[in-house]
């Protein structure tokens, strides 16, 4: 250590110079111990010094939001104050949606026959027996005005189980696997897909004819379990005689989205060799001629629902149609309809039952109050939190003026 | 000499010799030289006990809560000495030393030691310890470390004098057992010091005229013990809120998403059915949700720098385990659970039927689950914003980075499928469904505030009636008042000698400004802390 230290020790050298030719040299001062290591040799250049931006030395100017009473009362306010009137234009807009829904899972035929008991017979689904046709009269109460959708709902009905999801094949539906034969040229500008043509094993069992041995297209059981009730709508007017009925005319183009019309379903050219979902009545080339994308049916069942009660767009009302002159014009009159379900959907079997709605829609959607009682009275909520803060202010900032007041030994604060 | 070296004992080494006045001449000249480096070579074995602002560190680290012991190899007399100009030791104090060897005659030392300690207690003067090397080397001995530690966990300081590196280990390893919640930290500059630096939670090494053994062996290398200061207060106490609040905040995120799914197994049979699409939420914690708890844990600042060096009781509440324990973890988790709750219910209640869409058309799973997460995106981010205690430019860019870069996935993975094989198949269309429908938009900005209103609420409660000195500090910083005067009351003479040297930078005879009782109690404590 002295070697060490005399060779860093320049002054030193210094003072031994200076001091070489006079007598002994004068006793040393001590310094103070508590003066810092800087006062004495000069240190040596830093090497390695960590840059000194604001970055590198935590310095970056920051805001410090002190979230008190008193910063926290206005964002209270504001939002309820925003929120509150926020509520009530969704809730307006909910209310001014109008609907009607008609429970016909128990509803019977023209001749009095249950038509649930006729779909729980064993073969009522292999079409060996014929359709029961549900014969129900509805009353609208009031007039939907406007544009007015109809609607098959659906309770206890899990489209969202695990098991159930995962079973279909997409590549089917996207046009890309027609059975034994190659990929479809349509499918370009789509890159083919490079797999075999077998439909995907998450599809089974409905996957492979058992009879034929042929791949079933579309497989799964989303596709199998596909809603096949048919419906017919008459409305019987009370100028008219009794015994006119007119048909609502609908349609089934644009229930589906666009996007999935467009990406995600494509036309098979070629169904040879394939097998319809065993609980189909019609093939898909019967259904429609633009299979897939052109059954939108089928498009709107593969979306499957989030909740086990769910809706589903079956038909658009056509207002302007020729065939129903001017009666549904601006929307659906109020009044006594017939409706008549060609009843083929057995929902026995899970305790579920069948709905059939017609209803308005608006800018937020169909009629759903939840949101906007949900703002209100969250709105409400934070009013009634601004004021609390407001109190809580009032009293914290009291108790400090009343402690600068007096000896603060034995302030507690109010409401502590 | 070699073997009193090894054993870490200093010697000191005098020889005489008979002198030529011819000889004598030469040697004069050499005198002065010798002289002054004789000189600096006292400085230099003085610099780690007295040069540097020593002293006024450890009157810091005392105030902070913090005790401290001295192990010196150095004998009793300068160990004591040591102690005073250190001010480790004061005239208020009743310094005893423990000496002798042998089992018999250190036990009964001990024993007296104990009943002077015990006497001691509830009087006005504090008791010290000053243990000798050999002394220690007996009452560590597993029959009498208990009583010993109780009477040394009792004085105000200890100094143990004469110990060699492996005895000050030892006396670590007795201080860890003895206190297991304790968190050690231990600062040497020499080789000497290395087993004491790794046997303690946290090694400090000096790099000095000793060489660079200490540093090499330790956690955290200084150039002086000054320095001890900021290592401990400003950057010891930013990461421990900092670590704090990564941990916390990770858990929470989490939990606020992936709980929404154990709300929707209920309305799907419990099948395990995944509402979002699955690169969506592999995505959620490395993009989505991954700068935030960055953000916190680089640059977030729980007090400037020059109020916490400024004031080392603000050090206090890093102590116990005060911020990170159970309750802590539990209350989190479950606010996360709380939050999935509310974002799910809104969610569900919004869509229930799916006919959300002005031309009739319905929703499906996916678009429930892509609703559910990007409001979870969101109020994750919020809250993050909440945790803040100072939005640095950088903390902006990460929450609303990150929000940006959701929204900006959601366009891209609507449109990927079917380009990419199979994927994204579930989100096809998202891009419009989502951001133009004026529902979504309407929960965005209802669900998340909804959740952090409880959060903001409590928040703002805690900060008006229950402040924590750090935050009493921190509000008196920003809004540009003294908070050294916020710590003065009215009365002066109830002043302790400690509030009086927290008052002495920037201390104004002006009109009292008010205190709130947590100031009152924090200044008590000081007080008696200081006196601990």
């Amino acid at each position: 250590p002295i070697i060490q230290s005399m060779a860093s020790n320049k002054r030193a050298q210094h003072e031994m110079q200076a001091h070489s030719s006079g007598g002994p040299p004068p006793p040393p001062q001590y310094p103070d111990a508590d003066a810092g290591a800087d006062n004495e040799e000069k240190p040596p250049p830093p090497l390695r010094k960590p840059s000194d931006s604001k970055f590198h030395q935590q310095k970056l100017p920051a805001w410090q939001p002190l979230l008190t009473a008193r910063s926290v009362f206005p964002l209270f306010f504001l939002v309820g104050a925003a929120f509150v009137p926020i509520g009530a234009v969704l809730f307006t807009a909910s209310q001014s949606v109008k609907e009607a829904e008609f429970n016909y899972t128990n509803c019977r035929d023209a001749s009095g026959i249950s038509c649930l008991e006729q779909a729980n017979k064993p073969d009522y689904y292999r079409w060996l027996r014929p359709p029961c046709v549900c014969n129900m009269s509805i009353h609208l109460p009031d007039n939907l005005t406007g544009q007015v959708f109809a609607y098959y709902a659906l309770t206890n009905f899990y489209q969202n189980h695990r098991r159930y999801v995962k079973s279909r094949d997409d590549s089917q539906l996207l046009g890309w696997k027609p059975g034994s034969e190659e990929p479809l040229q349509d499918c370009s500008p789509y890159r083919q897909d490079p797999g075999s043509e077998e439909p995907l094993q998450d599809c089974s069992p409905y996957r492979q004819d058992p009879g034929s041995g042929s791949w079933i297209l579309p497989c799964g059981a989303i596709a199998n379990s596909l809603f096949n009730d048919t419906f017919q709508l008459f409305y019987h007017s009370p100028t008219a005689g009794a015994d006119l009925a007119v048909e609502v005319p609908w349609t089934s183009r644009g229930i589906s989205w666009a996007s999935d019309r467009e990406r995600k379903f494509g036309r098979v050219k070629n169904f040879t060799g394939t097998s319809k979902p065993p609980n189909w009545r019609l093939s898909p080339e019967q259904r429609s001629a633009d299979s897939f994308q052109g059954d939108e049916e089928l498009i709107v069942w593969m979306r499957t629902a989030a909740l086990p009660s769910f809706r589903k767009l079956h038909r658009i009302v056509l207002h302007n149609a020729s065939s129903a002159a001017d009666w549904f014009k601006d929307g659906l009159p109020s009044g006594n309809y017939t409706l008549l379900v060609n009843y083929a959907y057995p929902v026995n079997a899970f305790s579920g039952t069948k709905s059939f709605v017609l209803t308005t829609s608006s800018w937020s959607g169909g009629r759903n109050p939840a949101l906007g009682i949900i703002y209100m009275v969250v709105g409400c909520l934070h009013i009634v939190l601004g004021a609390l803060f407001v109190v809580i202010h009032i009293q914290a900032s009291k108790n400090l003026r009343s402690s600068n007041n007096e000896d603060q030994q034995t302030i507690r604060p109010v409401f502590l | 000499m070699e073997k009193f070296a090894v054993a870490g004992l200093r010697t000191l080494c005098i020889a005489t010799a008979r002198i030529e006045p011819s000889r004598w001449e030469q040697l004069e000249a050499e005198y002065q030289r010798l002289a002054t480096i004789t000189w600096s070579c006292w400085r230099h074995s003085h610099r780690g006990q007295a040069a540097g602002g020593v002293p006024a560190t450890i009157n810091d680290l005392l105030l902070a809560g913090i005790r401290i012991w001295v192990l010196t190899g150095d004998k009793l007399e300068t160990a004591i000495n040591i102690g005073y100009s250190c001010r480790l030791l004061q005239s208020g104090m009743e310094v005893r030393t423990l000496t002798g060897s042998g089992l018999d005659d250190v036990r009964s030392k001990v024993a007296a030691l104990q009943s002077w300690v015990g006497g001691l207690e509830g009087s006005s003067k504090e008791p010290a310890l000053v243990v000798e090397g050999e002394a220690l080397a007996w009452a560590g001995r597993p029959e009498l470390r208990a009583e010993f530690l109780e009477v040394c966990l009792q004085c105000r300081t200890v100094i143990c004098c004469r110990v060699s590196p492996k005895q000050k280990s030892d006396v670590v390893r007795y201080v860890r057992e003895a206190l297991p919640t304790a968190v050690t930290l231990a600062i040497g500059d020499g080789a000497n010091d290395v087993p004491m630096i790794q046997e303690s939670h946290v090694g400090v090494g000096l790099k000095g005229k000793e060489g660079l053994q200490a540093a090499a062996a330790s956690d955290y290398a200084l150039a002086q013990f000054r320095f001890l200061k900021k290592l401990l207060f400003v950057h010891g106490a930013w990461s421990y809120h900092r670590v704090t609040i990564v941990i916390l905040f990770s858990f929470y995120k989490n939990l606020t998403l992936y709980i929404t799914s154990f709300w929707f197994a209920m309305a799907s049979g419990f099948s395990g059915q995944v509402m979002f699409e699955k690169w969506t939420q592999g995505l959620y914690n490395v993009f989505f949700t991954g700068a935030t708890p960055f953000a916190l844990g680089i640059f977030d600042r729980s007090c400037s720098q020059e109020n916490c060096m400024r004031y080392p009781q603000l050090y206090k509440e890093n102590q116990g385990s005060g911020r990170y324990n159970f309750k802590v973890f539990a209350l989190w988790m479950l606010n996360g659970v709380y939050h999935s709750a509310i974002i799910f219910g809104c969610v569900a209640l919004a869509l229930w039927h799916g006919s959300v869409f002005p031309n009739g058309q319905v929703s499906g799973l996916y678009y429930l689950g892509s609703t559910v997460y990007s409001l979870a995106v969101v109020t994750v981010a919020l809250k993050a914003g909440i945790e803040h205690t100072a939005w640095t430019g950088l903390s902006h860019l990460a929450i609303w980075g990150s929000v940006a870069t959701y929204f900006g996935f959601v366009a891209l993975s609507a449109n990927l499928y079917p380009h990419v094989g199979s994927n994204f198949a579930e989100v096809v269309g998202f891009d419009w469904a989502l951001f133009g429908s004026a529902n979504f938009w309407f929960l965005v900005l209802l669900a998340p505030l909804l959740a952090l209103t409880r959060d903001l609420a409590w928040t703002a409660y805690r900060r008006t009636c229950a402040k924590t000195l750090r935050e009493e500090v921190m509000e008196m910083e920003k809004l540009q008042r003294d908070p050294s005067s916020v710590l003065l009351r009215n009365t002066y003479k109830r002043m302790t000698e400690t509030v009086r040297l927290l008052g002495r930078p920037l201390f104004r005879r002006k009109a009292p400004v008010p205190v709130s009782q947590s100031f009152a109690d924090n200044i008590d404590q000081m007080a008696a802390g200081a006196n601990n």
